[in-house]
């Protein structure tokens, strides 16, 4: 092997290879060639000054303060859960503001509770068209309270 | 049993003692990989500080999805999955890197490597060589050149579990490693002029 072509292969050799101990033509190279061989031991030492420079820079954080700093028990709520109760909540709150517009027939100020087996339909006041604005969920108990404001009805499907 | 098995076998335990709720078993999960947690940390960003962050940003996550692993892949891939999201998250915000050389002076490493210098060649190779190269490993390397780099090369972990640990196939190790060996080692030939005279 050419001292030109060992230089190149030093550039990406192994380091085991570079210690000229092992077997290959690199190795071999690097027992009979002084130059090439202090090339080898200087890219070796300069790996080790590197690895001792990275280590020099872990001054690392306390184990203990990082572990008082994880909150115990179960406290933390997964972020999908997170994402779930910030989508129920508005979906609910939107879903009373829908109703808050409608009146079932029926008398004011009396709770009503239904078969479920009967689906309710509900519609805003005035509507006379057939078309229902809300229809219960099949099999959903449906609980419905007039208020004292006759335009406000509340209307709750539970399964 | 090796010791790494031993230290698998022992991380599983820990493991499925720590997703029952056992905060005992999860501090011990996090002792016994926290030396590596920081080491990712810092070889990702480069900066002891932010090292420091992520690695507490990961011990909370660890805690909060421990649940949610289902050792598919290793604990020790999903951890290194854990820490390289939470530096990736840190530079999007940020958009800025490392302040490696800062640091790196004043850990003091440098007064010491110049007192070093005049004990010897070898010493005095290490005192001249260390600030650039770690500038280099830092600053010219890519993320992945220089996490393969470390793991394979400084650490002496075996290319086969570093693609595991990475999720990357054995080649492409391979190839990020002799990358990141000729990046380093050619700044290394740059700063001994005398060996390239040698070869011309």
């Amino acid at each position: 092997m050419r001292c030109e072509i060992a230089r190149d292969r030093i550039l990406e050799a192994d380091p085991a290879e570079l210690g000229y101990e092992v077997a290959g033509d690199l190795a071999g190279h690097l027992e009979g060639c002084g130059s090439c061989r202090t090339l080898a031991e200087l890219v070796l030492e300069s790996e080790q000054a590197l690895a001792g420079a990275i280590a020099a820079l872990e001054h690392r954080l306390d184990v203990d303060a990082a572990l008082a700093r994880v909150p115990n028990g179960q406290g933390w709520r997964s972020r999908r859960g997170w994402r779930r109760a910030g989508i129920v909540l508005p979906l609910a709150a939107a879903a009373v503001a829908a109703l808050v517009m409608l009146k079932p027939p029926g008398d004011p100020g009396r709770a009503m509770a239904f078969d479920p087996s009967a689906p309710v339909v509900a519609r805003p006041l005035g509507w006379d068209q057939p078309a229902p604005v809300v229809r219960s969920p099949r099999d959903a108990s449906v609980v419905v309270l007039p208020t004292d404001n006759p335009d406000i009805t509340i209307v709750w499907f539970m399964n | 049993m090796s010791e790494e098995a031993d230290h698998m076998t022992l991380t599983d335990e820990l493991v499925r003692k720590a997703r029952t709720g056992d905060r005992q078993a999860f501090e011990r999960l996090i002792r016994l990989h926290f030396g590596r947690i920081h080491r990712w940390a810092l070889i990702g960003t480069g900066d002891p500080d932010d090292a420091d962050d992520v690695t507490q940003r990961v011990l909370i996550l660890v805690h909060r999805k421990l649940h949610s692993f289902r050792g598919e892949a290793g604990f020790e891939s999903w951890l290194y999955r854990i820490t390289r999201n939470v530096v990736g998250e840190l530079f999007r915000k940020r958009k800025s890197r490392t302040r490696t050389m800062d640091h790196y002076e004043a850990s003091g490493v440098e007064a010491k490597m110049t007192e070093a210098e005049e004990k010897g060649p070898t010493d005095r190779i290490a005192a001249v060589q260390a600030a650039s190269l770690i500038k280099t490993f830092f600053e010219a390397l890519p993320t992945r050149q220089r996490e393969v780099f470390d793991l394979v090369e400084l650490q002496g972990r075996k290319p086969g579990d570093v693609a595991e640990l990475l999720g990357l196939e054995a080649s492409t190790v391979r190839v990020h490693l002799l990358r990141a060996r000729r990046t380093i080692r050619s700044r290394v030939l740059e700063q001994h002029p005398e060996f390239a005279e040698d070869y011309r």
